[in-house]
């Protein structure tokens, strides 16, 4: 018992003089002790909207939206009066600039229900840009990468109640 | 052994973000709309006829008119063009898909045909726009039906069916 005691003890003591010394002089040394503070954060700043859609009857429904926003129909009918613009999901990431991040999106399905009903349909294959990366890259650096675009597919069965959906999807950020 | 979880706990927050992770949910939301119905309202008839000697064409436009060529005598009596009752989305358009092929009619006794062909419909080029006011649009479908001589196609009461396509344009 003892002596595992002693020896994170020793860790955590030498973790912290280990900070200031990679620091050349004192006004660096202070850097590196905001450092220590500096958090990372993740924001949603835009919603997921996928507008308004009807079957045409034709099959099964898809409507991919982009990471830029534009949206591909397929077997629906997307009207241009009564509609809202179709937007991806945008968030933002602050912290120190400098520090590498990747995004973390869902890879699987995701579910939306009707308002008031419990009839659901699935969000798939989603989709990650950041600011300044080709689409699909999922690692950027703070500074230059401070927001990021997600878009997916809804699959619309055939016999998909008529209604207002809404649903979450998680969104995570590792970084070093 | 529960004093040395807490330091190991403290261990790790004194030195943080080795490997770090945060999150937020995004929402999504998307509005279906309601499809395309179609219901009939009426049968598209062309009435009674009389083929005589050569038989010929009987003609129903969407608009109801009913004209005939050959050795076709018409009878004053009910015929229609087909219309449908069409439900959507208010200010949509909808347009039509009719039946390319001939449509073929059997007697009743189920020993003669004729065949009907050529259809129209009163839905304009870009679509049939849907009322704001009910969600609603009226459809009419016209055809011709071939009919040979009155021999061939004896006297009775000759039914079938076709198909048409209802869509969002």
């Amino acid at each position: 018992m003892k002596r595992i005691k002693y020896s994170i003890m020793a860790v955590f003591a030498l973790g912290v003089v280990a900070l200031p010394a990679t620091a050349a002089n004192p006004t660096a040394s202070a850097l590196v002790e905001a450092e220590l503070v500096q958090m990372v954060t993740l924001v949603k700043t835009v919603d997921m909207q996928f507008g308004k859609v009807a079957l045409t009857g034709e099959g099964v429904g898809t409507l991919v939206l982009g990471v830029d926003g534009v949206i591909t129909p397929t077997n629906l009918f997307v009207p241009t009066t009564g509609n809202v613009t179709p937007t991806a999901a945008v968030f933002g990431v602050n912290g120190l600039s400098g520090t590498s991040y990747t995004v973390n999106i869902p890879a699987g399905s995701v579910t939306l229900t009707k308002q008031g009903g419990s009839e659901t349909m699935d969000v798939s294959a989603f989709t990650v840009k950041l600011d300044t990366k080709a689409a699909g890259v999922t690692t950027g650096t703070i500074g230059t990468d401070n927001s990021f675009a997600v878009g997916a597919t809804l699959t619309i069965p055939t016999t998909q109640a008529e209604g207002k959906y809404t649903g979450t999807f998680p969104v995570s950020i590792s970084y070093n | 052994m529960k004093r040395i979880l807490a330091m190991l706990s403290l261990l790790l927050f004194a030195v943080p973000g080795l490997f770090a992770q945060t999150g937020v949910l995004g929402k999504m939301e998307v509005e279906i709309a309601v499809p395309v119905t179609a219901t009939e309202t009426e049968l598209l008839n062309f009435g009674r006829i009389v083929p005589e000697a050569s038989g010929g064409t009987v003609r129903i436009t969407p608009q109801g008119e009913r004209t005939s060529t050959g050795s076709i005598t018409m009878m004053d009596d009910a015929y229609s063009a087909g219309r449908f009752t069409v439900a959507g989305m208010p200010n949509s358009l909808v347009s039509i898909v009719l039946p390319q092929m001939p449509q073929i009619l059997v007697l009743s006794s189920g020993v003669s045909e004729v065949t009907v062909d050529e259809f129209t419909s009163d839905v304009p080029i870009g679509g049939q726009v849907v009322r704001q006011t009910d969600g609603k649009a009226e459809i009419s479908i016209g055809a011709t039906l071939y009919i040979a001589n009155g021999l061939s196609n004896p006297a009775g009461y000759y039914t079938g069916t076709y198909e048409v396509i209802f869509m969002y344009n």
